[in-house]
């Protein structure tokens, strides 16, 4: 196992552009659980990006909030302005594991992890999240909804680094962030929802169904256009075009398929058959 | 009853039979060691012990009856519960402990004894189980073999009876594998209690509890009734 | 188990500097050290314990900059210029309410659990925003059934909780 420390952001490009198999490594939890038993993990080159300053800002400018690549769950939980602006973040990220994990774990980790139970993706999808990366030949931001292409496939070259994550601010009407697991802390997703809406339209984004976190493109045509929804039965159909779940070690795909149905439908309520 | 015989190397035997309900017996035998030591300095004695079964307690291991232990312990178990309808989600709320033991010889491992199995119970019942795969355990890490977690179960309220067993040390019976047994069977007594559901087996997961909601006719009413 | 850090290639080592438990360290590390493995094996601090190696029980909390981390899951090396505490550092006086109340039965989550409990009672303005248990959820117990865990934190932070009685 190599280890590379970059002094700063432009040498760490430098180091992705000699070495496109160098792996980021920021707070390192979706990493280092690995070691123990994967062989793989020891045979490759990390590159440290914990000591980048630069990388730590939580920013907040006119009208938007910047997470820097090293913004831990931690720190948006303790951010006030976050907990009023953004609830869903911190409703997320105290889902996460348990403190000890959120102490360590980054927003942009969880991005570039990129798994399909993730609980930050969700929230951050919803909220029309831009992943900001850096490379030598420059700056490039990528919507959270179209970062991922196909499972744990995104839109991120080897010499780019993911170096923060821009939420616009808004206003708005409607939020909520659920995630079913097996307990209440140190779970992994077996269904996980983020919804929101704006004077943009509605966020309906779905985790643990299919192989990539995803927008659900006809559940959110259903709110928007206002069609009456009687039961959760009847958002079964549109569920299944818009995600495809599994049976897995943690659950099945009926018990998914149908916890998602229900919590869509209780939780909007007030919104099925209404154009607002 | 703990009879014990103290012999020396020649000079006739020092004889002690002690009761394990009277304590004063057992000091009683501390002394006797102590004042022969006194009159045989630096002398050994050896003693040897062997359990007498109490009186009235007969057993027959060719037919495998009787009385098989001295005393048995009891418990009384409650749990309450909040079942999500959405999800089938079970959570325990409040979780009564009341067990009757003879004696309690140290109230805070007793009582933490009882919590420690109730919460074991509390897993059992809702989300522990072996997955198999080719003979092998699929789930053999923390990870995937859940246990609760201190978030994931109430307050365990504890309250002991003593009715002494007269052949226990200091009155006691045995505590210590008790509190496993009751909390699944209350924690389904309470689920279908909530729901009319008929679990019979655990864990019982939320899928597994979905599954018998669904079969259930007022199940589906339920689930698209107001939560 | 990466349970050992022995710098497999003197090459790759990696020279750091860090406080610990007040003090200043240097060593030398190898890459796939854990923080972990460090403290225990080449430090010979052994009273953080692997339970899991996976950061899911909290037996290897210490702290880190002042936050309780899983050290399991810290590459050694990210500790340079840093601030790292160990259970060690605690002053033994301090625990008297995890003894008195039960908090320890086998002892094999008690090194993690008080430094997590510890980390609450210095920080209690964290309750308006978590209750207790939330807070103790990374740090797994199979004997206490986390009564005694809690009390005892109730206890620290010198308030009886409003909770049920007990028997």
């Amino acid at each position: 196992m190599n280890v590379l420390l970059p002094a700063s952001v432009p040498q760490a490009l430098d180091q992705l552009a000699n070495d496109a198999t160098a792996v980021p490594i920021a707070g390192g939890t979706d990493l280092l659980v690995h070691w123990p038993v994967r062989v793989e993990a020891h045979e490759r080159t990390y590159m440290d990006l914990s000591r980048l300053d630069p990388l730590k800002a939580v920013r907040w400018t006119a009208d938007e909030l910047l997470l820097g690549a090293l913004t831990t769950y931690w720190d948006v939980i303790r951010d006030d302005r976050a907990r009023q602006e953004f609830p869903l973040l911190v409703d997320a990220a105290r889902q996460v594991g348990a403190i000890q994990i959120q102490a360590r774990g980054t927003w942009a980790g969880n991005i570039v992890n990129a798994s399909p139970a993730a609980d930050g993706v969700p929230v951050l999808m919803a909220y029309d999240a831009v992943v900001v990366l850096e490379s030598r030949r420059g700056r490039e931001d990528v919507p959270l909804d179209r970062f991922y292409s196909g499972y744990k496939e995104m839109k991120r070259r080897p010499d780019q680094l993911v170096v923060g994550i821009r939420i616009p601010c808004r206003r708005y009407f409607y939020q909520v962030f659920e995630k079913v697991g097996a307990r209440r802390a140190q779970a992994i997703a077996k269904v996980g929802l983020a919804v929101t809406h704006s004077g943009a339209g509605w966020r309906v984004v779905a985790a643990s169904v299919a192989p990539t976190i995803r927008r659900c493109p006809a559940v959110e045509r259903l709110l928007e256009t206002g069609t009456p929804i009687a039961s959760p039965e009847a958002l079964l159909p549109a569920i299944a075009r818009d995600v495809t779940p599994i049976d897995d070690i943690r659950s099945s795909a009926h018990y998914r398929t149908r916890v998602m149905a229900r919590l869509l439908y209780h939780d909007l309520r007030d919104f099925w058959g209404k154009r607002v | 009853m703990l009879r014990s015989e103290c012999l020396d190397l020649g000079q006739g035997a020092l004889q002690v039979t002690v009761d394990l309900d009277d304590t004063a017996h057992g000091a009683a035998v501390k002394q006797a060691i102590r004042q022969w030591h006194r009159d045989h300095p630096g002398e050994p004695l050896f003693g040897e012990a062997a359990y007498e079964k109490p009186p009235g307690i007969a057993w027959d291991d060719q037919t495998y009856r009787g009385d098989a232990y001295g005393a048995f312990a009891w418990a009384a178990y409650v749990a309450e519960v909040e079942v999500d309808l959405r999800t089938c989600a079970t959570r325990v709320i409040d979780f009564v402990a009341v067990q009757e033991v003879g004696k309690v010889l140290n109230p805070t491992l007793a009582k933490g004894q009882v919590q420690g199995g109730v919460v074991q119970g509390i897993g059992w019942a809702l989300m522990e189980e072996c997955k198999w795969r080719d003979g092998a355990m699929a789930n053999n890490q923390l990870t995937n073999y859940l246990i609760p977690t201190s978030d994931d179960v109430p307050a365990v309220r504890v309250a002991f009876l003593e009715s002494p067993y007269p052949h226990g040390a200091g009155g006691a019976k045995g505590l210590g594998e008790l509190p496993i047994d009751g909390p699944a069977p209350a924690i389904v007594n309470a689920v279908a209690a909530a729901t009319g559901a008929d679990p019979r087996a655990i864990p019982l997961t939320p899928e597994r509890l979905m599954d018998l909601l669904e079969i259930a006719d007022f199940g589906l009413r339920i689930a698209d009734s107001a939560p | 188990m990466s349970g050992h850090s022995a710098i497999r290639n003197p090459q790759s080592a990696i020279s750091i500097a860090f406080t610990l438990n007040g003090e200043p360290v240097s060593l030398g590390v190898d890459p796939a050290a854990r923080l972990l493995d460090t403290l225990r094996y080449q430090l010979a601090l052994t009273g953080t314990k692997e339970g899991c190696g996976e950061g899911e029980c909290g037996a290897c909390t210490v702290y880190l900059d002042g936050l309780p981390v899983n050290s399991c899951l810290v590459p050694t090396y990210q500790v340079r210029g840093r601030r790292v505490e160990t259970v060690e550092f605690l002053d033994p006086g301090a625990l008297e309410p995890f003894e008195r109340c039960g908090a320890t039965q086998c002892g094999a989550c008690t090194p993690g659990v008080v430094m997590a409990a510890w980390w609450i009672r210095e920080h209690p303005d964290l309750l308006g925003t978590h209750s207790i248990r939330e807070l103790m959820a990374g740090n797994l117990c199979r004997c206490t059934g986390y009564d005694g865990i809690i009390d005892s934190v109730e206890e620290a932070l010198g308030e009886r909780g409003k909770g049920k009685g007990e028997g």
